[in-house]
């Protein structure tokens, strides 16, 4: 029951990661590269402070979301002058430094990560059930769903997608398309950083390698095969793509090359999407990676 | 002085195995203008094919190398058939070949531990060669043959789209693609051709540097794939000799900063300066043209 | 409207501005100005630097030297949004129209200072914004209506067809409410019915009191519609005047008429 329960909670974290990426990638057509990378930083904060500080719930969720904050703006402020295929590099880049720290510092533990974070703790309550924490983990995925819809139906959502369409002609109306991206890359980082958050409550112990490139190539997988500029579509594909190693179980799959089966369909799946279906399962268009 | 003109040839070094597969890489951009960071991928895979031939079958050096170039550019050739080129044709933007190219590098990446093992495998036993010492500085054959080998590609590649029609025309495709097609160049074909001749490329360097190594391992294609973009970016992009030289530079200033700073610090330092140069010098040390900002 | 330029205050003015691009002079030592309420009309054969002239004046491009100001106060150097907020709007000679977005938000993107234009309003949202976004829908689709182009509000721009695409643009340009509308070609690969339409708008804008700059291939609708018209030749200007006496000189006819007509 718990692991019915665990794999829940990876569904509505991802869903929460592959929301706040698909802001960027499909509505604004920032390609980025580096959601791992701020989902780890959410992660390490956390961790950092549960194991040292407080594990007082709210205060180490805005920590890390401050966190995240403040690294977007250090990969924001260079990156976003560059534009199409130079803001994936560039974004890359950050996220094998960002991958680099956490394998390397001492403070985050090295290659073995850290271990042992206590329970999270909000109002005198403690969340130690993993059937709790998966609902906070639900909580959180509603939250960005709600806030995304919101940022997404709103003048500020119009001007993203102006965006992804033709930033000339954007600054061209009087608005500053750096501003714009500016905003949402710095929304987008909050959301996964406190997804980190979430994800280090759950499973009290984390290492670089949750983090490092593919992961970031993962969740830009869910967002194209469930439809870039598709919010619904984000949300399904998390739920079916981490759903499918688990169906794969019923599979006469030996369990040693078990993941790298896992890892050759993600990769089939992302190959097959970019190549006959970009527009996702239920996405609104044909090509909006523009 | 010793010190450091060791830790200088060190990064030539390094260099020359990121100039050697930053080489194939460039050509394939500079013909299709993708980033084809499957190019990690081929050059794992073939290395592990050189590796069955040449060790597990014991069919000797040259068939091993024979196998690796072959292998590679069937796959390289194979990946522009199936996927960038109907992508060209759907007019398709390069951001979804560039992820695309990352779904195939996971792919080769994983099929090779799942045929190979993802244990690291062991390519020159011993792995020990003989050191020579050349004035202050020691060095063994491998890294004096991968030198050399780069020296010379670089030094033919640079000739052949300099001064052979072939070349020269895989270049000004690569620059406009359009007027390419208007004046009936067979661009299709080039680009093919360009991909086998990357990809058989990538496939020597990958035997080459493992002999020199010792080891390899089914994880590698990730970091080869970042060190060739970083290097192309270092040296300017649609330029193979520029890349090449990029590859160099990355690769002394690697060995140089751990002169004074830890060496696991190395991967940081490359894309530090990678997102330094991307800012700064957008066309590349050696480059003609770059990204508009 | 016919009154001479001279008698109004310049709106715009172009001192001394020269662009080359690697070594082909684009724009060279070029000095005009635009008088508020005028049309005037930058005409001169392909290549001849006019739309290098737009972009410099939008801020898309940095001049190499030279000045430009806008009611009497430096425009150049400042970013293109700014550039536009102060009042100089711009339409392009390929539309850049936001293909996927409905015709009515191509129009609503425009409309300036919206309350729900920052991230923190939109989140926030609660009723002033809703009203004030409704408020804005409705200019929106004023503004399409009076382009006959109500019932197309939730087309995409890439569906419609290249009369109406170029409407919509004028509609995304007159959203941005700005003073100086920087026309890039408006009437080209229009239908003559179409053509007739477009100045009757543009001739409208004027008495609404806009200022306009237009670049114009017809010669014939320069001279009909321009109050000023610039020639350039090769990023040089080579002539200007009312429409009669560049008409009548003879340079003009050699480099520009001759050629185009």
């Amino acid at each position: 029951m718990d692991y019915v329960i665990y794999i829940g909670n990876l569904m509505a974290l991802y869903a929460t990661l592959a929301i706040s990426l698909n802001l960027l990638v499909g509505y604004t057509g920032l390609i980025s590269i580096a959601q791992a990378g701020m989902y780890g930083i959410g992660a390490y904060i956390t961790a950092l402070l549960a194991l040292n500080f407080t594990h007082d719930l709210l205060l180490t969720t805005l920590l890390s979301a401050a966190g995240g904050v403040a690294v977007s703006l250090v990969v924001a402020l260079p990156a976003l002058r560059l534009r199409n295929e130079y803001f994936l590099i560039a974004t890359m880049g950050f996220q094998s430094i960002i991958y680099s720290l956490f394998m390397n510092l001492e403070l985050t533990g090295g290659p073995n990560g850290l271990w042992g974070v206590p329970h999270p703790q909000l109002f005198g309550f403690t969340f130690n059930t993993s059937l709790e924490k998966f609902l906070l983990a639900v909580a959180l995925a509603v939250v960005c769903y709600v806030l995304a819809l919101r940022v997404t139906r709103s003048p500020f959502g119009r001007l993203l997608r102006a965006v992804r369409e033709d930033q000339t002609a954007v600054s061209s109306l009087g608005k500053s398309v750096y501003r714009i991206k500016f905003s949402i890359f710095i929304f987008s980082a909050i959301f996964a950083a406190a997804a980190g958050t979430l994800y280090t409550y759950s499973i009290t112990a984390i290492d670089p390698v949750a983090f490092a490139l593919d992961e970031s190539i993962f969740i830009i997988t869910i967002v194209i095969v469930g439809g870039t500029g598709s919010l619904n579509g984000s949300v399904l594909a998390a739920v079916l793509l981490i759903l499918l190693p688990e169906a794969m179980k019923f599979l006469p799959i030996p369990a040693l090359i078990a993941p790298q089966i896992r890892q050759i369909s993600y990769g089939l799946l992302l190959v097959f999407f970019t190549r006959f279906r970009r527009q996702g399962l239920i996405g609104e268009y044909q090509d909006v990676l523009k | 002085m010793s010190v450091l003109s060791q830790f200088v040839f060190n990064g030539i070094v390094a260099g020359s195995v990121y100039a050697l597969i930053a080489l194939g890489f460039a050509l394939i951009f500079t013909a299709s203008r993708v980033f084809h960071f499957a190019h990690g991928g081929v050059y794992t895979v073939s290395a592990f094919a050189g590796y069955t031939v040449m060790v597990t079958l014991g069919l000797g050096l040259a068939a091993g190398f024979a196998t690796a170039a072959l292998v590679a550019a069937l796959m390289g050739v194979g990946i522009n058939m199936v996927l960038y080129e109907p992508m060209k044709a759907g007019n398709v933007s390069p951001f979804v070949a560039m992820i695309s190219s990352f779904g195939v590098l996971i792919i080769l990446t994983n099929l090779t531990a799942i045929v190979w093992g993802s244990n690291p495998t062991v390519l020159s036993p011993g792995g020990s060669a003989t050191i020579y010492r050349l004035g202050p500085i020691y060095t063994t054959g491998p890294q004096l043959q991968i030198i050399v080998f780069t020296v010379v590609l670089a030094l033919l590649l640079w000739v052949f789209f300099r001064f052979v029609r072939l070349g020269i025309a895989i270049r000004a495709m690569g620059s406009d693609a359009e007027l390419a097609e208007v004046v009936g160049m067979p661009s299709r074909r080039l680009r093919h051709i360009s991909f086998i001749v990357g990809s058989g490329l990538v496939g020597i360097s990958s035997l080459l540097i493992g002999l020199n190594v010792g080891i390899i391992d089914f994880n590698m294609g990730f970091d080869i794939m970042l060190m060739a973009t970083v290097a192309m970016i270092i040296g300017g992009l649609g330029n193979v000799g520029a890349a090449a030289a990029g590859g160099f530079v990355l690769g002394v200033v690697q060995n140089v900063a751990i002169w004074k700073i830890e060496s696991k610090w190395q991967l940081a330092i490359s894309f530090g300066i990678l997102i330094l140069m991307l800012l700064f010098r957008p066309s590349g040390l050696f480059g003609e043209r770059g990204p508009a900002a | 409207m016919s009154t001479s330029p001279s008698s109004n205050s310049p709106l715009l003015v172009l001192e001394d501005l020269s662009k080359s691009f690697g070594g082909l002079r684009a724009v060279h030592e070029l000095s005009f100005s635009v008088q508020a309420g005028s049309i005037t009309s930058l005409i001169g054969g392909n290549g001849a630097g006019k739309t290098t002239v737009f972009n410099l004046i939008t801020g898309n491009l940095g001049a190499d030297s030279g000045h430009i100001l806008f009611r009497g106060r430096r425009i150049d150097g400042l970013p293109p949004h700014k550039i536009a907020r102060a009042g100089i709007a711009r339409s392009f000679q390929d539309l850049r129209l936001f293909s996927r977005l409905s015709a009515l938000d191509n129009v609503a993107a425009a409309i300036p200072q919206q309350r729900g234009e920052s991230l923190l309003a939109s989140l926030l949202g609660g009723a002033r914004l809703k009203a004030a976004n409704r408020e804005n829908e409705a200019r929106a689709r004023g503004l399409l209506e009076q382009l006959t182009l109500a019932g197309h509000e939730e087309s995409l721009a890439e569906q419609l067809s290249y009369g109406q695409q170029k409407l919509l643009g004028l509609g995304r340009l007159l959203a941005t409410e700005g003073e100086l509308l920087l026309l890039d070609e408006p009437t080209a690969g229009l239908s003559p019915g179409m053509v007739e339409d477009f100045c009757g708008r543009i001739r409208r804008l004027v008495d609404a009191g806009k200022t306009i700059l237009l670049i114009e291939h017809n010669v014939e609708i320069v001279m009909r519609l321009s109050d000023w018209v610039v020639v350039m030749h090769q990023g040089e200007k080579i002539a200007e005047g009312v429409p009669e006496e560049v008409r009548h000189n003879v340079s003009v006819m050699h480099t520009y008429l001759g050629i185009s007509s």
